[in-house]
């Protein structure tokens, strides 16, 4: 009679294993693929009646993809697919050489490998989101600096986007600001850029001291990789300035959060709203409407502002589009395991069948 | 336009086929083969079209992605004539079941589902990695499809003989598709998917489809080096493998959202 341990080790590399996990894991993947993963429980209540809502809920359907159940079928699916390839190679080294197979090894090697980056993927992976406009820079986490020197546009004739590029210029300098404003005396450092997490900060910087022979593209489909970080274009907005006149005729492009210095306090321009169209129907820009925050002496109020109307000192002339260029940042150690295990898959797969492919005119 | 005259090429030859299928002398169809061969080449020839004019490989879309997939069908039905062992048994029903396959994709192309307007593609589809991606796994699910058919038709089958020649006809259709589709639908859609998304899997309701599809017939292959007949498992694993691939393709784009909305 067998040892325990021989049966566990027949059992674990046995197909018939396999083939059950198999199954198990692809009906996990079908309520998976039925039920939409990662919304908040209001949803399901929503979208689903009462008792499937509820089900949902209390089995952790909509994490399936993380739930211990799909983690531990898995993990047993990893144990059988090693001890398998283990002893699937030491098996094939005994025979003669051309007699070897070596196609399911590769193909069993590179799973393995595949899912080492797979999770070496959910356990480092970061990623972090900005928005740059012309002219303004970004500290990465490395300490380096992205700079935005250009956004190029092109659109097809029937208005659908057909390129985004962004030109930036990668290196160590420092993030002192530099006021992109025509008007000296007023502060309009912008923080235009969000995150997801982490440390990535937005300033102004000037592009006149960069080296013309940095300028690097990054293109929707064209990352750029720069130390272990790749900097993917992932969207094209932009940012609606106020432009203020003073008395002197002296323009000043304000974006959102930026100020305009007056005698003892400041209009801070806040945020644009799109009003119902006017009686005429017009789309122009008569029909925004800005608010602003108006400091007189430490007295602050807010103010809704159209196009034309004055603002103590200023007058609010009229608007000034920026287009901005939303980068994602992101950090996966686990994508060259992944790659390098789905090399192997391939290989392994043809490999194996390309005995069919040989057979199959005949 | 092309495509109405591939669809008729195609019905004519889907009537032969049938004229033929149920003859019992055994004669040779000379015809039908060469009908979808010309069907295939004009597909292939309005894919071409509409590549020169956007100036980028015409598979964006879902009408070309169907178009392409018929082209595939229909040049799957003349090699047919080509493979002995589909010579030798079964191969006329499993050309007859891919012609008509081939008529429902086209039938589709020409449904509102599937918008013919010519657009060249947005920043996101412009990608070498797309036309890899796409074609490699539209050809694995043409061999699906073979299987399909010789699935359903071992099922059919009243004789053991037959079963066992639909029964390899379907495994060698698998065997070949399995590792086209694994390149094309999983390795080739992970690397487009890092270089414009940033993330290489996302668990969007097509990838994850894909998954259970590559699952499904993964589990095919494994119940099949562990059990070396030819039980109903078999058959009905290849048969809900080309469903799921089927619905991957079109129930996915229509019942869910995802990132995949424009495939």
């Amino acid at each position: 009679m067998k040892r325990f341990s021989d049966r566990l080790y027949d059992a674990l590399r046995s197909v018939k294993l396999a083939a059950v996990l198999i199954i198990l894991l692809t009906l996990m993947a079908v309520v998976g693929g039925i039920v939409p993963q990662g919304e908040a429980h209001a949803f399901y209540l929503q979208k689903f009646p009462g008792a499937i809502a509820k089900t949902i809920i209390l089995l952790g359907l909509g994490k399936i993809f993380s739930s211990l159940p799909f983690l531990i079928l898995s993990a047993l699916f990893t144990v059988n697919l090693t001890v398998c390839s283990f002893h699937r190679i030491f098996s094939e080294m005994q025979k003669p050489r051309k007699a070897r197979r070596h196609g399911p090894d590769l193909l069993h090697i590179g799973l393995i490998i595949f899912i080492f980056g797979g999770i070496l993927t959910a356990r480092t992976r970061s990623e972090a989101f900005i928005y740059l406009g012309k002219g303004q820079a970004a500290r990465l986490p490395d300490g380096s600096r992205i700079t935005m020197v250009d956004l190029v546009e092109e659109r097809y004739p029937d208005g659908r986007p057909k390129s985004w590029e962004s030109k930036v210029v990668l290196d160590e300098g420092s993030m002192t600001s530099s006021s992109a404003s025509s008007g000296d005396d007023f502060d309009t450092l912008g923080t235009t850029g969000y995150m997801d997490e982490g440390s990535v900060s937005v300033a102004q910087a000037s592009t006149d001291t960069l080296p013309a022979n940095s300028l690097r593209t990054v293109k929707v489909n064209s990352p750029l990789r720069h130390k272990g970080f790749t900097i993917y274009q992932q969207d094209w907005s932009s940012d609606m300035q106020v432009i203020l006149q003073d008395a002197m005729g002296i323009r000043l492009n304000l974006e959102p959060g930026a100020r305009a210095q007056m005698q003892g306090g400041f209009v801070l321009y806040m945020s644009l709203e799109k009003n119902p169209p006017t009686v005429t129907g017009s789309e122009e820009c008569s029909n925004y409407e800005a608010t602003f925050l108006i400091d007189t002496g430490g007295n602050r109020k807010t103010r809704k502002a159209r196009k034309g109307e004055v603002l103590g000192p200023f007058t609010f002339v009229g608007f000034n589009e920026k287009p901005v260029s939303g980068l994602k940042i992101v950090k996966d150690k686990g994508y060259p395991f992944v790659i390098a295990g789905l090399f192997l898959v391939v290989l392994g797969t043809f490999l194996t069948y390309i005995r069919k492919l040989k057979g199959m005119i005949a | 336009m092309i495509a109405t005259i591939s669809f008729v090429l195609l019905l004519a030859s889907l009537a032969l086929q049938a004229i033929y299928l149920f003859r019992k002398d055994g004669a040779k169809d000379p015809i039908s083969p060469w009908l979808s061969l010309g069907a295939s080449g004009l597909l292939l020839a309005e894919i071409i079209r509409r590549s020169v004019i956007i100036k980028f490989i015409a598979l964006t879309g879902m009408f070309e992605s169907l178009v392409f997939l018929a082209c595939l069908t229909a040049f799957l039905v003349f090699a047919l004539r080509y493979y002995r062992r589909a010579r030798e048994g079964g191969g006329r029903a499993i050309a007859f079941g891919a012609t008509a396959m081939a008529v429902v994709f086209i039938a589709l192309a020409s449904s509102p589902l599937a918008p013919a307007e010519i657009q060249p593609p947005v920043p996101a589809l412009q990608s070498g990695w797309l036309i890899l991606h796409v074609s490699f796994t539209f050809i694995g699910e043409v061999f699906f499809a073979a299987g399909f058919v010789s699935a359903i038709l071992q099922l059919a089958a009243k004789d053991e003989e037959k079963r066992r020649n639909f029964d390899r006809l379907a495994y060698t259709s698998i065997a070949i598709g399995y590792p086209i589709f694994t390149a094309g639908a999983l390795v080739f859609g992970a690397v487009w998917a890092e270089k414009a998304w940033g993330v290489w899997w996302s668990w969007d309701p097509k990838e994850t489809w894909a998954l259970i599809t590559w699952l499904t017939y993964t589990a095919y292959l494994h119940f099949r080096l562990a059990r070396k007949n030819t039980s109903k498992v078999m058959p009905i694993l290849v048969i809900a493998g080309f469903l799921v691939a089927m619905f991957t393709f079109f129930g996915v784009n229509f019942l869910l959202s995802g990132l995949h909305s424009y495939a």
